[in-house]
């Protein structure tokens, strides 16, 4: 079916914002998706400031063409937050949040094939004094369940407009964008009425509240609803009006009324007379569903490993196979660039910069581009289908064991494609100390930016072998990730962070066939983001690591490249770092590389092409890189790098801290620099370890 | 080529990625109280306040 | 503990899986119950039970919810005769 949506059709995105329209909903009720649909590619993704949870804002177009500014929120049961996205969402909605304004209309999103439990978010928004405008969305598979829904009757019963929708079909869309540009478009006149008592002591609450009267009955029913703990953690109010909410529920609790349950059994109560009027179910509501069949087996405890192990293992085929293909494109590309300047410009400092700084720093980089991609589109697959719920479930055992609770798995299993979306995930983490520790050892399962350096070891190490065995090496290398990580989150949960893990609540969703525009939509924003990152810093740090490397020049002109290295700021920095790496059997152009690497570890293969292809004319092939490195000696004329050296120097990737965009990540989620100092001294103190062992172990096993 | 433009071009380059690093450092202490963009400093005043 | 009808209770944790059940009550006092609630683990609502491990998966109002058996102890059930 034909979207009603065109970019091409769009009038100017610079007319002036009407209306800044919230969209509001429960998790997987397909807000994303209407989202997606009202804006199609006019998307600005960012961040709140403060913390990591993403802000998707987008432009879309009321019925008379009026420029209307659409956020996406958080997903959320309630606003009674547990989590900080959940926060995200309430202080939006309250006008709390710093550089988002309170939003003008609320579109709040429905699952129609589970009405009641929607409906209670529903029941909080209507307290808001916001206009509402209720997307009823996913109507056709509630009538697949045996759910007739009575639109009018709905309509009637909430007193908002009520819009019935299939949005991945685009039905309704048209309804809902008019539904949204109607002006006026009037607050709803309808809420849940709370006990008398418990409404007498709010109305009293919320006129000592310093906040507009339009919100200050909301604001004052959530101070009431929270538990002593989370009231003294409240920074917005202060203490006097703390210590009268404190006064109002003890009145409460004399009076047999818990200030806490109330207003949810009110609610309830509400929500079950407009299901009585609108909402009739047929009796399969109970019978077992295909999803509860499917269940049975990816949820059992040997079937479910088998599933999960199975797809884990084609994840990772597809990502060092297929990506292959577009990979040597890309490689052939910057090769043809590199030979093309090499061609043009006569022998110069300035070929120099372009050939080996710019041209093999960014390409080195850009071309793990389609295994990001292939990750992320089997993310957002696992993650669409539902699966990802499961897999969080079937892990909670394993979790358990280190302390943690499945939630924290899947921030892990999305670090594998880059610690930053995983870093992000864990804002779902109810628990503080549990968010910390997930976000502490998740930079220790493999990213794809350790790729680059694992295959380089991997060729120097056992050149000639076949794939399986380059593989099987490398297999190693995560699980030795893996295994740290969780004895890490182990050691973490006892010592440093010690308290109670909440006990797991998670939904689990039906399972859905994928939004293919979704997973596309993201694997765009993705790569996105990517390429600017390739595009500024990786290409500014690439441009100052040749400066480095190059200058001063020696006065010598006839010095070899290696003497001219060697005495270069780089060369001196990696002799200055020489003593602490001599135990592990690293010289000082070693040093090079892990200084080089430091802001971003993908840079050690360009670092490393630097200082040892000097000589070489094709320094874009890691053939020759290879060769120079198996050839390189020490002094003493034995070979530098033995198999020692370069597993050591793997295990010394998996374990180390290399990367400037997550200490600034870590830093913005835990808002202080203590968390991602600690963390890049205790990776670093791993890393060295974990190499000392592996080099010094092997010697003194007569290995070499 | 000529070795001044060479070397000029360099410098450039160079100090344009140093730039680079510094004015991005420069925009994330300037807009500490809030810079709204996504470039990764979040020091928002409010947040520290306590959210 | 107080009900209307006379049939044995249980929790959540202990009841077999495939049983359609009654919420009788729930634990006033933790936030993970509250959000139990908010989810709709009201009295008197049917859950059935889907699969029991590590933790619990059950069916509550048409959707699927896991809860650790720590949490399932909180919720006590009645079971409905089929």
């Amino acid at each position: 079916m034909a979207s009603p949506v065109s970019t091409s059709a769009a009038p100017s995105s610079s007319r002036e914002v009407t209306r800044y329209v919230a969209i509001a909903g429960n998790p997987n009720c397909g807000k994303s998706t209407i989202f997606n649909a009202l804006t199609g590619l006019r998307q600005k993704v960012g961040n709140y400031p403060g913390v990591t949870v993403e802000k998707k804002t987008g432009r879309f177009f009321g019925s008379h063409g009026e420029a209307m500014e659409l956020l996406d929120l958080p997903g959320s049961y309630s606003l009674q937050v547990r989590s900080p996205d959940e926060a995200v969402a309430r202080d939006v909605l309250l006008g709390r949040q710093a550089d988002t304004p309170r939003p003008d209309a609320i579109i709040c999103v429905v699952d129609a094939s589970n009405l009641e439990r929607n409906l209670y978010l529903v029941a909080q928004m209507l307290e808001l004094n916001i206009p509402i405008v209720v997307a009823l969305n996913m109507v056709d598979v509630a009538e697949k369940n045996g759910v007739v829904i009575d639109i009018m009757a709905l309509r009637e019963k909430l007193g908002v407009p009520v819009i019935a929708m299939v949005a991945t079909k685009g039905v309704g869309l048209i309804e809902l964008r008019q539904a949204v540009s109607r002006s006026p478009l009037p607050p709803p006149t309808i809420w849940t009425q709370m006990p008398i008592v418990l409404e007498r002591e709010v109305m009293g609450l919320a006129r000592q509240l310093p906040v507009a009267p339009d919100i200050a009955r909301a604001e004052a029913l959530l101070l009431l609803t929270l538990h002593e703990a989370a009231l003294d953690e409240v920074t917005h109010h202060d203490r006097a009006i703390i210590e009268a909410t404190k006064a109002a529920q003890q009145r409460l609790g004399t009076a047999g009324i818990d200030p806490i349950s109330a207003p949810v059994d009110a609610r309830y109560d509400w929500i079950g007379q407009v299901c009585a009027a609108a909402h009739h179910t047929g009796d399969s509501h109970f019978a077992a569903s295909v999803s509860d069949k499917v269940d049975g087996w990816l949820t059992h405890r040997v079937w479910g490993w088998v599933a999960f192990l199975g797809m884990m293992a084609l994840m990772f085929f597809c990502i060092f196979t297929v990506a292959q293909v577009p990979m040597d494109w890309i490689k052939d590309g910057s090769d043809w660039l590199g030979k093309w300047v090499t061609d043009h410009l006569p022998e110069s400092d300035l070929r120099g910069l372009l050939t080996d700084g710019v041209i093999a720093g960014v390409g080195g980089v850009v071309v793990f581009l389609p295994q990001i991609l292939i990750l992320y589109f089997f993310l957002g697959i696992l993650e669409d289908t539902g699966y990802m719920a499961r897999a969080a479930f079937i892990m909670d055992r394993l979790m358990s064991k280190a302390g943690l609770h499945g939630k924290s798995f899947i921030p892990m299993l999305s670090s594998f494609a880059c610690a930053i979306p995983g870093i992000m995930a864990t804002r779902t983490i109810e628990n503080r100390k549990d968010r910390l520790v997930t976000i502490l050892v998740a930079p220790l399962m493999s990213c794809s930016a350790r790729l680059p350096v694992y295959s380089l070891m991997i060729a120097v190490l056992i050149p000639g072998h076949s794939a399986m065995q380059k593989a099987g090496i490398m297999l190693c290398m995560y699980l030795l990730g893996i295994f740290v990580a969780f004895g890490m989150a182990w050691v973490f949960k006892r010592k440093l962070l010690k308290g109670e893990t909440p006990m797991l609540l998670l939904e689990m969703p039906p399972y859905r066939m994928p939004s293919w525009k979704g997973v596309a939509l993201r694997m765009w924003e993705r790569s996105g983001l990517f390429m600017r990152r390739a595009g500024t810093v990786i290409l500014a740090l690439s441009v100052l690591l040749w400066a480095l490397a190059t200058y001063p020049k020696p006065s010598d002109p006839k010095a070899t490249p290696s003497e001219a290295l060697a005495q270069s700021f780089a060369g001196r920095m990696g002799h200055a770092i020489e003593p602490a790496i001599k135990p592990l059997g690293y010289d000082w152009k070693i040093g090079i590389g892990l200084i080089g690497s430091f802001a971003a570890r993908e840079v050690f293969v360009g670092t490393m092409s630097i200082v040892y292809s000097v000589e070489s004319k094709d320094k874009e092939d890691i053939a020759p890189l290879r060769d120079t490195m198996t050839n390189e000696k020490r002094n003493d004329g034995s070979p530098m790098f033995t198999p020692l050296v370069c597993i050591g120097l793997m295990v010394f990737y998996v374990l180390a801290m290399q990367c400037i965009s997550t200490v600034a990540v870590v830093r913005r989620e835990t808002n202080s620099w203590r968390w991602p100092l600690f963390q890049i001294f205790y990776m670093t103190g791993l890393a060295w370890a974990g190499a000392f062992i592996v080099y010094q172990g092997g010697k003194l096993l007569g290995f070499h | 080529m000529n070795p001044l433009i060479d070397q000029l071009s360099v410098a450039a380059l160079v100090g344009g990625a140093l730039a680079f690093f510094i004015v991005r450092f420069l925009r994330k202490r300037a807009a500490g109280k809030n810079c709204g963009s996504d470039c990764g400093c979040g020091t928002s005043k409010a947040s520290k306040a306590g959210r | 503990m107080q009900t209307a009808s006379h049939k044995p209770t249980y929790t959540l944790a202990r009841a077999r899986v495939g049983e359609r059940l009654r919420v009788v009550t729930i634990c006033p006092d933790c936030p993970e119950c509250l959000r139990l609630r908010e989810l709709g683990f009201q009295d008197r609502v049917e859950v059935r039970k889907v699969a029991d491990g590590a933790a619990i998966i059950c069916s509550i109002m048409g959707m699927r919810v896991a809860i650790g058996r720590d949490l399932g102890e909180h919720v006590r059930v009645e079971k409905i005769a089929a």
